[in-house]
């Protein structure tokens, strides 16, 4: 068949004329192989488009449904991340952030006063136990003050008896006195030991006391002042946290917009469909324009002058916008 | 409330891609295939406030879909914006005679488009 059609070109240029012999008769056998061929042509090539218009389509529209999947959840992404940027970074966010630095500032203040205050009576009760601890010696000096005197009491009753039993009942007075200053004697003997028993065990156990509150002065003196560096540390490390935290969120956030302006541009290279399924409708357009000639031109309706030469403006032809063009937004 | 724009194109990647940047940028969007289901959309949609539309389709071209509004007095309102390949100085004359507002052609810019959107929307 292809043979035939070649030896049927006889004034070459447009297809009419490839069909019409010089002569000006119709070779009515070659027109209708050629019709054939043409329609042969055609049914193919239509299910060849519609097979290419749905194949392209579906693929398409699958890649372009996986974009958009990318594309919405990046979006989320975004929005979620803009949002907490939102919050740490604006004005309430920085109330929140400078109310929790105010108030663990002032809860260091505070227990920091409670130290101190601890640290004062501790101190307070060291000074009272050593005054305390003076105030036993002094106890103890006098209770030697009084067994010095004791001593002398029994000295001078001894020394009353004797007189009493040498003047004999002249003595009675003697006697008596001795007496009296025996039992005297005896009590601040009793009073003495019981004050001295006091006095020891003052002695013994306020030493401790004063040691005890002065290691733990000392005890509460390293505390606060651990705690306070503690609290800078963490103030500190607050403060980094949440420029971090800023920076994480900042970072992230690009990368987000920066994956869906990839989408949009990924999404902005699937128009080429459009121009494809154009073009392929202009190609089957042409095709039904050639089937058309040859059917009237093997019917004897149409001459080889009568045809038009066929027009194919490119879809991809932008008439006349330029290039740089394509995509801007005319506005009347 | 997002402002509603209508999409009228015969491809569907075409009308997946500009719901997608007129989403994105919070409008919503209602499509149409051809001429003759946007007016059916537009009878649907009263509330729609843009129109992007193709000039190239089967059964009713962009420019017929217009001649059409501007027989039903819609023209203008809401405006029209047609996105296409057709780029002739002679067709986008006639389709400002139809009262279009703006032309883009194809392969559309995203953010331009939003834009034109925004300010014809007044969103």
């Amino acid at each position: 068949m292809a043979s035939s059609a070649h030896s049927s070109t006889a004034a070459g240029g447009s297809l009419g004329s490839t069909i019409t012999p010089r002569g000006g008769a119709v070779d009515t056998g070659v027109l209708n192989a050629i019709q054939s061929q043409v329609s042969s042509l055609q049914k193919l090539a239509d299910e060849l488009l519609g097979k290419c218009i749905t194949i392209s389509e579906k693929e398409v529209m699958a890649a372009g449904d996986a974009v958009r999947a990318i594309y919405d959840e990046t979006r989320e992404q975004v929005s979620a991340v803009d949002h907490a940027v939102a919050s740490l970074g604006n004005e309430a966010g920085n109330r929140s952030a400078a109310s929790l630095g105010a108030a663990m500032k002032r809860q260091r203040e505070l227990f920091g006063e409670f130290m101190n205050e601890l640290s004062r009576r501790l101190e307070a009760q060291s000074a009272a136990a050593n005054h305390a601890l003076a105030m036993v010696a002094k106890v103890n000096e006098f209770t030697k003050k009084v067994s010095g005197l004791w001593s002398e009491a029994r000295i001078l009753t001894v020394n009353a008896r004797i007189e009493a039993a040498r003047l004999g009942e002249q003595g009675a007075g003697f006697a008596i006195i001795a007496q009296e200053m025996g039992r005297f004697t005896v009590a601040v003997a009793k009073a003495n030991e019981a004050t001295s028993g006091i006095a020891q065990q003052m002695a013994d156990t306020i030493p401790a006391i004063a040691s005890e509150s002065d290691s733990m002065v000392a005890g509460v003196r390293e505390f606060s002042a651990h705690l306070a560096e503690e609290s800078n540390r963490l103030e500190r490390v607050y403060s980094e946290a949440m420029a971090n935290a800023l920076d994480a969120l900042n970072a992230a956030n690009g990368a987000g917009k920066q994956t869906v302006e990839r989408a949009q541009e990924v999404l902005s290279h699937l128009q080429f469909q459009d121009m494809l399924t154009q073009a392929l409708r202009q190609m089957d357009a042409l095709t039904k324009t050639v089937d058309a000639n040859v059917t009237e031109l093997a019917a004897g309706r149409m001459t080889a002058n009568q045809v038009a030469p066929l027009t194919n403006r490119s879809v991809f032809d932008q008439g006349d916008v330029s290039d740089s063009e394509r995509g801007d937004v005319m506005l009347f | 409330m997002p402002h509603k724009i209508l999409l009228v194109d015969d491809s569907k990647t075409v009308r997946q891609q500009v719901a997608v940047a007129l989403t994105q940028a919070g409008f919503s969007t209602v499509e149409a295939g051809d001429g003759q289901e946007a007016l059916d959309q537009m009878a649907k949609n009263p509330d729609v406030k843009m129109i992007v539309c193709d000039v190239n389709m089967p059964r009713m071209s962009g420019l017929e879909f217009l001649a059409a509004m501007k027989q039903a007095g819609k023209m203008g309102n809401p405006p029209v914006v047609m996105l296409t390949t057709e780029g002739k100085n002679d067709v986008i004359d006639k389709a400002k005679a139809l009262g279009v507002r703006g032309w883009v052609v194809k392969p559309f810019k995203a953010d331009q488009l939003i834009a034109a959107a925004k300010k014809l929307t007044g969103a």
